[in-house]
């Protein structure tokens, strides 16, 4: 309502709250890193298939996504199905419209701004072209488009040829500076980060025989696996090295939870060289919580305190647990349930939810980080054990719970767990001690050059080499 | 202690020598480079850059006490430093507030290698030559061992595949991301562990942070384990043309990641040499001319003949003589 004027003649009219695009553009970018972006791309493939199957699928077979980039251009290619022309509002207004129905999916695209935010962080100029059945159409974002404040409609129009499967392709080209540079001169590196993440975050969905290719190199799926050695269902179950399992529906979300063990526990060699700073790591651990949301790890191979490390009574996450690791999966078709941040890379710590989860979680790592307390000392020995059991992968895991004796969880309706008796050691004490001196480091390549004729051996190995002598010397 | 014969090392030798070429080339417009290197106990390089630029001041770091005394004896100029330290501990307190000269000479391949080539070029001030050698090729690929024994009842593809994961799990952050076992062999090794080192340099230097190592020349070659050599220079991202420029012209560079370039001279008498050079150098070398004045095969076979003549015609420039001598 436009309002009188006051005496210097100002006339207070409502004020101009229309977002700009500048907004969209230059600034929502901004919270996303250029893999996040790019995996936003890939959801929407998933979401693709799951519309096509119409429920959750149990395999993903025939289905794939091609990614190509260069210097000049980055391009999606898929066959999951296309953006049927009824769904054109929420795949390219910004923000999901509020008429817009819920998909019953499970599916994690919930805002309606991964694609646009994709787009914008990498380019100024964009033709998506589908078909979805009998709809087949592309839509162009140009730079003019982006600089016009006040035409926000996109223009549309039929596709200039039929694919051979319905699907999307979106690409993009005028790629904003950094980003020519890093899918150019650092593509190497990128290509490498890249398909490491999409290996990591599309494991399970890779697994169930989504192809990705990354300019023509197919992505291979990094499953982690749990060791589970034979378990007999007896009235008084016998110890075994197996995982904790927790099982539940809170609020329509499915949850399934499993932590356990993926190698043996570490020598006290291999935790020394860690805590020292010496050990060259390239390998990327296993240790940790992976959180997966309707299929797409949201968050992989966390130790912190989000995942419940080093919080009531857990210890911080150090090397003694590096062969702990767990996966909690949550699964709905109402993707606005899942405790997932909006970039969907994300865990939402404060979501009742996560954290009702996150207490089994804890349960989970305290059960395991005792574990490893108990057999220190005893490495070789729960080595020996770790390799009578199978490396199961979280899918077999799945499968293989429903033969384990669950029991009921009291404060949840339908929670299900197994919490495994894990096996001790014979003797908790073990006669063995730690012998621990620190020395100039030219001092014990001296001693390593002088008695095993090699100044770069191990500092643990010339010690022991050294105790070796003097006993032999003791015992004479 | 074992140490090679570096000395009888021809293609080693040339390698040497492609530095002091790149060192001629960049200190054109800045002599005031400072040169680092794990000489081994004939400091042999040093002798060869002393002998280039006589003003060149240098530093060699050796943590062997024993190999380090002997360098004591072998010391070659004034302008060189000798340090009983590794380049580990050395590179905790360096500020590089300098340009420098690092090569980081290696004898084998450890994960650990390739971490302090980052390192250095984390350290190093701009316009800094870095040089990384490394062992490319495995000794214990399980099918070449396993073909050697007779009746063998294991599953060598399954064999082989644990040995590949193995190494993709060692090498896991800065590989490519598909690694085939293939890739493991000696004719494809040193192609892969350039991919490495340059995911390695891009993720120590990535596209953004103002800095690049720009690619100057690389190197495959076997005296008699095959080794891999790469130069480059750390510089800022707009100097990184000026460099592409000044190399333009150098016959064996390397400025875009190219698949690195085999250096395997043949063995040639000293009268054959002076006889060819006398051919040479040829506009376009392709090892015909050469092997047609020289009238016979010096390999199996007129291709391979030709293939070493072309080595020859290539880098005879840089192709040590060996001769014996009486030292009165």
């Amino acid at each position: 309502m436009t309002q009188k004027a006051k005496p210097d003649g100002t006339i207070y009219e409502p004020v101009n709250a229309f977002p700009v695009k500048s907004f969209f553009v230059t600034m929502l970018t901004r919270d996303i890193s250029l893999p996040d972006a790019i995996l936003d791309l890939l959801d929407n493939c998933v979401d693709g298939i799951l519309r096509t199957e119409a429920k959750p699928a149990a395999s993903f077979a025939g289905y794939e996504a091609k990614m190509t980039f260069d210097k000049s251009h980055f391009m999606i290619h898929d066959n999951c199905g296309g953006i049927p022309w009824s769904l054109k509002d929420y795949a390219f207004r910004m923000g999901r419209p509020p008429d817009q129905p819920q998909q019953k999916l499970p599916m994690v695209g919930v805002y309606g701004i991964g694609m646009k935010r994709a787009i914008f962080k990498m380019g100024e100029r964009c033709l998506i072209s589908t078909q979805s059945g009998p709809h087949n159409y592309e839509v162009k974002i140009s730079p003019a488009w982006i600089e016009d404040q006040v035409d926000w409609s996109l223009p549309a129009s039929a596709g200039t040829s039929r694919m051979k499967e319905d699907g999307t392709t979106i690409y993009i080209s005028h790629l904003n500076e950094g980003i020519a540079n890093t899918l150019g001169d650092g593509a190497k590196a990128f290509h490498t980060e890249l398909a490491r993440r999409i290996a990591e975050q599309y494991a399970f969905i890779i697994a169930k025989g989504f192809k990705v290719s990354i300019n023509g190199d197919r992505v291979e799926p990094r499953p982690t696996r749990l060791v589970l050695t034979p378990h007999e269902r007896t009235k008084k179950a016998a110890p075994t090295i197996s995982p904790f399992i927790y099982r539940a529906k809170i609020d329509g979300v499915d949850v399934f939870l499993a932590i356990g063990l993926t190698r043996a526990i570490p020598t006290a060699e291999e935790v020394a060289a860690e805590d020292s700073g010496t050990h060259v790591r390239y390998k990327s651990l296993s240790a940790g919580w992976t959180v997966v949301c309707n299929e797409r790890a949201v968050l992989y191979c966390d130790r912190t305190e989000l995942t419940g490390w080093g919080e009531d009574e857990i210890p911080r996450y150090h090397t003694q647990f590096i062969a702990i690791s767990g996966i909690v999966e949550f699964r709905s078709n109402d993707a606005s349930k899942l405790p997932t941040t909006t970039t969907k890379r994300g865990i939402d710590a404060s979501s009742p939810l996560y954290l009702q989860v996150k207490s089994k979680m804890r349960e989970g790592l305290r059960l395991f980080t005792a574990y490893t307390y108990w057999w220190k000392g005893h490495e070789a020995e729960a080595r020996a054990m770790i390799k009578k059991g199978e490396e199961l992968t979280f899918a077999e895991l799945r499968s293989r719970a429903e033969k384990l004796p669950m029991r009921k969880v009291s404060r949840v309706p339908g929670g299900v767990q197994f919490k495994p008796k894990l096996p001790r050691p014979k003797t908790q004490e073990s006669n063995l001690r730690r012998i621990t001196f620190e020395r100039p480091l030219g001092e014990i390549r001296a001693v390593g050059a002088y008695i095993l004729d090699d100044a770069e051996a191990s500092p643990s190995r010339i010690g022991e080499e050294c105790f070796k002598r003097a006993l032999r010397e003791a015992n004479k | 202690m074992k140490h090679p014969p570096y000395q009888l090392r021809p293609n080693k030798a040339i390698d040497r020598l492609l530095l002091v070429e790149i060192l001629s080339i960049v200190r054109e417009k800045d002599r005031s480079y400072r040169y680092y290197g794990l000489g081994g106990p004939f400091l042999e390089e040093f002798r060869l850059l002393s002998q280039h630029f006589a003003d060149f001041p240098m530093t060699s770091l050796e943590a062997n006490l024993q190999t380090f005394r002997r360098q004591k004896f072998h010391r070659c100029t004034k302008n060189l430093k000798l340090l009983n330290q590794t380049l580990s501990s050395f590179l905790e307190t360096y500020t590089g507030d300098e340009r420098a000269v690092f090569w980081l000479d290696y004898p084998d391949l450890h994960p650990e290698r390739i971490q302090e080539f980052q390192t250095v070029l984390r350290l190093v001030g701009d316009d800094s030559i870095v040089k990384i050698t490394l062992k490319a090729c495995h000794d214990d690929l399980p099918d070449e061992l396993l073909s050697r024994v007779p009746a063998f009842e294991w599953n060598v593809g399954e064999v082989c595949a644990r040995y590949l994961a193995e190494f993709k799990a060692k090498y896991d952050a800065i590989l490519p991301p598909t690694v085939t076992y293939d890739q493991l062999r000696r004719g494809q090794f040193p192609e892969l562990l350039q991919n490495i080192l340059q995911i390695a340099a891009q993720r120590t230097l990535p596209i953004g942070c103002g800095r690049a190592f720009q690619p100057l020349h690389s190197c495959f070659y076997s005296d008699h384990t095959q080794m891999y050599s790469l130069t480059g220079v750390v510089c800022r991202d707009a100097a990184a043309k000026e460099y592409q420029r000044r190399f333009a012209n150098w016959p064996v560079r390397n400025l875009r990641w190219a698949n690195p370039k085999r250096i395997d001279v043949p063995v040639l008498s000293v009268k054959e040499r002076i006889f060819l050079e006398r051919h040479l150098p040829e506009k376009r070398p392709t090892g015909r001319g050469l092997r047609r004045v020289l009238g016979y095969n010096i390999a199996n076979g007129v291709p391979a003949s030709q293939r070493q003549l072309l080595q020859y015609a290539t880098f005879f420039k840089y192709y040590p003589y060996f001769a014996k001598v009486d030292v009165v």
